[in-house]
């Protein structure tokens, strides 16, 4: 695993070779969009319930998820 | 399953009565139970949901309203994609009993389309790979050449479409995982615009690049899917807000006049055969009317070290959500909290799962995340930059999917760097956020499928589904 991980590190290191001067980082994909494109209407919408968040939990009770104790006394 | 079936020739033969949704679907279900054990490519079959789905098709039908353009067509999907009620593992240990209590967006959308879920594709653990050999449920054989890996990591998906177990299926790219098992399995495959099809459900791997999109044995199939599942949705903020066009009206066979650019950067790594067929694709262009010039794309070289910065970052930071608690694997000696976060994490990922946490922890870290992930995402816009320049001139780019054709199982399993960079030509495209596809281009002298890369403009998959449909008709 570190002999994986070095060598990708390697590879990785030749971003210093490619000159990025004036460059803005680019965070998101950008294409022609209005500025109030992300949003949407404050609709109401049902949530998922206890009952089927709880569903997949490994140890549940209650109506909570269940973990090993955190604070000892 | 029949073959040659299309989801043009079901709804036909639906429509005139020949057969109806629920005998497609038992057909498509016997046939995916028959030879599933060949390939290993679905994980799950969905029988109940089937038939459920295609009764409500024939109940349309019967009503004499419209059952929808995807009117009892058997589709299959990566197991990346929640599905409500039914499995939904990511390939992972981690997953292993997880039932979403929910359906992703594109699965409510292509079921309302009248399509057909009849089981979950295997594919490389949390959609991380590229060969579909880093499973929990292991790998799946490649159903040209069984002793050869599908591709990755939507290698089921490719699998299924191929083998003719189903008639199209969803997969997900966030570096080339639709497009090189497509051209590795001899089918076609589309990654659209990042945010042409919503997110919502998808499990997420890398944010910025995740994409859903279809395969088909056909452009026609592949584009009528993806037609079925585009467009804005409000529970996924980062799905566009774009009008989606009808795809299919523009499969007209008629490409003259379009410019072609041909990167003079991706030629120089393919392997001989793959460059001489996707030669011989070029030449198949020049034929059908089009004008091909050279291009070149000089940011190309360093896009694999940006892609694997960014998506591992990404992947660090999203795959933190597998705790133990809510929703995925606890390890049954967990004793403390602490215990419980390492031991369930360390037993419930695969290998390259947690090479990839390792990494993207790594260079986020303080002190490294400027020369990695910022200077990642500075790369990120000079690729995107060459991209933009490009199609001020030409309409579509065209280029290999991959270096080489499929390889033998096994083959690239002990080199992880290897792996990575057989990602050169995908990820460039998934990195500028611009719809690409693979589709058949020929097959070498041992008969292994080499699919040819067209790439165009955000937005354009119009275009790009024109000019593939008509490469397609001219084979």
């Amino acid at each position: 695993m570190t002999h994986d991980l070095g060598t990708v590190l390697e590879h990785m290191d030749r971003l210093a070779e490619i000159d990025t001067e004036g460059v803005e980082p680019m965070t998101q994909v950008l294409y022609e969009a209005g500025e109030t494109a992300t949003l949407r209407p404050d609709v109401e919408r049902a949530p998922l319930g206890n009952e089927a968040a709880l569903a997949n939990a490994p140890v549940s009770g209650g109506g909570y998820y269940k973990v090993p104790k955190v604070i000892e006394r | 399953m029949s073959a040659g079936r299309t989801i043009t020739s079901i709804r036909e033969g639906l429509l005139k009565k020949q057969f109806s949704a629920v005998e497609i679907a038992r057909e498509a279900l016997a046939v995916a139970e028959r030879e599933n054990p060949k390939t290993n490519a679905y994980l799950m079959l969905s029988p109940e949901r089937a038939l459920a789905a295609a009764a409500r098709v024939d109940a349309k039908i019967a009503a004499g309203e419209d059952p929808g353009r995807l009117a009892g067509t058997p589709v299959a999907v990566k197991d990346v994609i929640l599905t409500k009620g039914l499995r939904t593992t990511c390939a992972s240990k981690m997953l292993e009993k997880f039932i979403p209590p929910y359906d992703a967006t594109a699965i409510e959308r292509l079921e309302a389309a009248g399509g057909v879920i009849i089981g979950k594709t295997n594919c490389d653990e949390f959609a991380m790979g590229s060969s579909n050999e880093n499973s929990y449920f292991g790998p799946v054989r490649n159903p040209v050449a069984l002793d050869r890996v599908p591709g990755g990591s939507s290698g089921g998906s490719a699998a299924v479409v191929a083998q003719e177990t189903a008639v199209v299926s969803l997969g997900s790219d966030t570096g080339g995982s639709i497009r090189q098992p497509a051209s590795f399995c001899g089918v076609v495959g589309v990654t659209p615009t990042y945010g042409r099809v919503s997110r919502y459900g998808l499990v997420a791997f890398a944010s910025s690049l995740d994409h859903i999109g279809p395969f088909g044995r056909n452009v026609r199939d592949a584009a009528t899917l993806l037609e079925a599942i585009a467009g804005r949705d409000p529970l996924d903020s980062t799905s566009a807000d774009a009008p989606v066009p009808d795809y299919t009206a523009g499969l007209t066979g008629d490409a003259r006049g379009m410019k072609i650019g041909v990167p003079v950067e991706y030629m120089k790594h393919a392997n001989g055969e793959t460059a001489e067929l996707v030669g011989i694709g070029i030449e198949r262009l020049r034929g059908l009317g089009c004008e091909v010039r050279e291009i070149s794309l000089p940011a190309t070289d360093y896009a694999v070290a940006a892609y694997y910065v960014i998506c591992t970052a990404e992947a660090s930071s999203n795959l933190a959500r597998y705790d133990g608690v809510r929703y995925s694997h606890r390890s049954a000696d967990a004793r403390t909290l602490s215990d419980m976060y390492t031991k369930s994490r360390g037993e419930g990922f695969g290998a390259e799962v947690k090479r990839r946490i390792m990494l993207g922890t790594y260079v986020l870290s303080h002190g490294y995340y400027d020369a990695y992930y910022l200077k990642a995402q500075k790369v990120r816009a000079l690729i995107t930059r060459d991209f933009t320049n490009a199609f001020a001139d030409v309409d579509a780019i065209v280029a290999p999917v991959s270096p080489f054709p499929a390889f033998k199982i096994g083959e690239k399993m002990a080199d992880p760097m290897e792996m990575y960079l057989s990602d050169i030509y995908t990820i460039t495209g998934s990195l500028a956020g611009i719809p690409c596809m693979s589709v058949p281009c020929g097959k070498t002298k041992d008969g292994l499928p080499v699919g040819m890369q067209i790439l165009c403009n955000h937005f354009e998959e119009q275009k790009m589904f024109r000019l593939a449909d008509a490469f397609e008709r001219a084979g």
